[in-house]
Parts: C-alpha cells; sequence; structure tokens
C-alpha cells in the first residue's frame, strides 16, 4: 500500500493553485457598477442646504433656528408627516428587525417663509415650513444586503423672534 | 467622476478567490461573474475603504447572491426541463496553472471534484479565500467545530484519493517555487484543528 500524502502538504499542493485569473469584461462591468453607486452617493450627499431664508433673521433667530435644526437632525424620534403612508413607516422602524442603521441623510429641498406671528402673548415668532427628503441605509449583516427607505419630510418650524 | 479610492486594486486582489468560490455556487461562470460583480458593488459602498476585516463579509454576499440566483435559476431551469445541460462541466473549481502545473491542476481539481460540495466550500473558502473556521462558520451558519471536521474530513479524502500518484505530485511540487501571495492576499489566522 502506498503511503499517503500528509495534510500539511496537500494544503501546499492546494495553494500553490492560483485561482483563474478574472476577465477585464468583469473589471470593467464594476467599475461601470461602482460609477454608478458614487454617483449616486456622490449627489446626495454633497447637495447644497438652502440657506436664503436664514438672511432675514436676526442674529437671535439664528441661533434659535441652529439649535432647533440639530435636534431635528440627530433626533430618532422624528415626528413623521402625516402623508407617510403605514408601509412607509414600517419601512422606517427596520432596525428593530434585524437589520442595521448605517446612514440617515436628510435634504432640504424647499423653505417657505410663513412670515412673523404673535402669540396670544403678544409675543412675536417666526414661522418657517420647511420640505425635504429623509433617506435611510441598512444593512443587513448576516449577509451584507443594503436596503434604502425613502420618504418626504416637512417640519414646521416655529422660531423666537427679537426685535432690536 | 472621480472614484477618489483604489477599488481596483483590491477587486483584483481578491476576485479571483470570490469567482472561484462562486463557480462552486452556481452553474455557469457567466452567472458566477454576476454575482462577484454585485457582491463586490455592495460590498464596497458599504465598505469604501476595502479594510481586510469585512473580507469575510464579502464572501457572505457572494454566499447569499448565489444561492439565491441558483434558486431562481433552479425554478427556471425546471420550468424548461432541461436541468442537467446548463450544470454539466460548469460546477468545477476553476485554476489558473502555470505550464508545469498544468498535470497538478488536473489531478487536484478532480480531486476536489470528488469532495462533498460542503467540504469544497470549506476548503475554498480557507485555503484560497483566507478565512478562519471561525468566520466560515459564521457564513454558513454552522458550528466552528462543524466546520473543522469538514476541512479535516475533506483533507482525509484528498489523502485517499491523491495517494496512488503521491510521488508524482510531491516530485513536480517540490521542483516548483510556491508562492502564496498570489493567491492569499490576506493571511489566514493560524489555527489548530480539533
Amino acid at each position: 500500500m502506498k503511503p499517503e500524502i500528509q495534510a500539511s502538504q496537500i494544503e501546499n499542493l492546494l495553494r500553490s493553485l492560483a485561482p483563474a485569473a478574472i476577465s477585464p469584461e468583469l473589471c470593467e462591468r464594476v467599475e461601470e457598477d461602482l460609477r454608478l453607486e458614487m454617483g449616486w452617493l456622490s449627489q446626495t450627499v454633497k447637495k447644497p442646504v438652502t440657506k436664503r431664508w436664514l438672511f432675514p433673521l436676526s442674529y437671535v433667530a439664528m441661533g434659535a433656528a441652529a439649535a432647533i435644526a440639530a435636534m431635528s437632525a440627530f433626533s430618532n424620534s422624528a415626528t413623521l408627516p402625516s402623508s407617510l403612508s403605514p408601509k412607509d413607516v414600517a419601512s422606517s422602524s427596520l432596525s428593530t428587525s434585524g437589520v442595521m442603521p448605517v446612514s440617515t441623510i436628510s435634504e432640504w429641498d424647499d423653505v417657505q417663509d410663513e412670515g412673523i406671528r404673535y402669540t396670544a402673548d403678544r409675543l412675536p415668532e417666526k414661522h418657517v415650513r420647511v420640505r425635504g427628503t429623509e433617506r435611510h441605509l441598512y444593512i443587513d449583516p448576516r449577509d451584507g444586503a443594503e436596503i434604502i427607505v425613502e420618504y418626504p419630510r416637512e417640519q414646521s418650524l416655529v422660531l423666537p423672534v427679537s426685535f432690536q | 467622476m472621480d472614484l477618489a479610492f483604489d477599488w481596483k486594486h483590491t477587486f483584483e486582489q481578491l476576485a479571483p478567490q470570490l469567482l472561484l468560490y462562486a463557480r462552486q455556487l452556481v452553474a455557469t461562470k457567466a452567472d458566477a461573474e454576476d454575482v462577484v460583480q454585485m457582491a463586490f458593488v455592495r460590498w464596497w459602498r458599504r465598505f469604501p475603504e476595502g479594510d481586510s476585516q469585512h473580507i469575510p463579509l464579502l464572501y457572505a454576499a457572494v454566499r447569499t447572491i448565489a444561492l439565491d440566483q441558483r434558486r431562481s435559476e433552479n425554478r427556471r431551469v425546471s420550468r424548461e426541463a432541461k436541468s442537467e445541460i446548463a450544470i454539466a462541466g460548469e460546477n468545477a473549481p476553476s485554476f489558473d496553472p502555470r505550464p508545469e502545473q498544468r498535470e497538478t491542476a488536473e489531478i487536484i481539481e478532480t480531486a476536489l471534484q470528488g469532495l462533498s460540495k460542503e467540504q469544497r466550500e470549506v476548503v475554498t473558502l480557507h485555503l484560497w479565500g483566507g478565512l478562519t473556521f471561525k468566520e466560515i462558520a459564521a457564513i454558513s451558519g454552522e458550528s466552528i467545530n462543524t466546520i473543522a471536521g469538514r476541512y479535516r474530513y475533506a483533507l482525509n479524502n484528498l489523502q485517499k484519493q491523491l495517494a496512488p500518484v503521491r510521488e508524482e505530485l510531491l516530485t513536480s511540487h517540490e521542483s516548483q517555487p510556491v508562492t502564496l501571495n498570489h493567491v492569499l492576499p490576506f493571511s489566514p489566522a493560524p489555527e489548530i484543528l480539533s
């Protein structure tokens, strides 16, 4: 009976064989896909936020606006607009179904200045309506599958105003 | 647009091993290329730094996409009643041997075909993919002991199959320089077989 090859010799034999090289066409296809994918991401991330509505406000109002904007951007319990369907709401809770939230991108497409109004106490406040889109990216850590959920978002901001 | 990262270098390093793995999971080489393409783009979009610690996730993506594709392909083939035609001869691991390795490559490729698909998967992921048994276990949803056992049985099977050509294989192998870097871009962690 012939002696067997040792396990380590078999491992070395197998490792010495290189897998077949990929075709240049495959590389080109991947490059094209990546260009499309990264183009989309780049456009999304770099899109400038409209700021024109900030200029008429006083410095006090600007500070308040920044605080409110930061709170709304980082809040996990963002208010969903009433126009959302139950399907959208279900999608937004994907983070509880085994997938991992990766990023949230908020874009403000339109800001409508609704002017200054006065409260019952005769205090001035500025009303601003912000419309945009919120895009959530999730990943399933088990297989790397990505899920993108996108829905329109509308917020009504009330900013304190002081006249100087 | 400037992609601003060196995805191509990472892809060229990883793709041959990914393709080798994918070819064992789907019917044809063209299908395997589709699987690798989808998996890599998905992975790179998630990990654009190409960090080696996330490579197991790339293999997991290949596995998931390939199994999905195979399920839909099986349904299609079943409908068209030509089940074995597309699969025959396409499921073998594919190597790119140097001229002096061709005979060895044929012998080993045949021997690998003698393994069960589970054993072949572990051998491929461990030796060519450079994954640890723990990482393979996470991908396949099996225990580490099961994976280590499959690997051990696979080597035992190969030992038996290759015994008749032992001298021929070892003689030719010892006369060749063994370069592991071209097949293992990322070294696997040392492990002890239980």
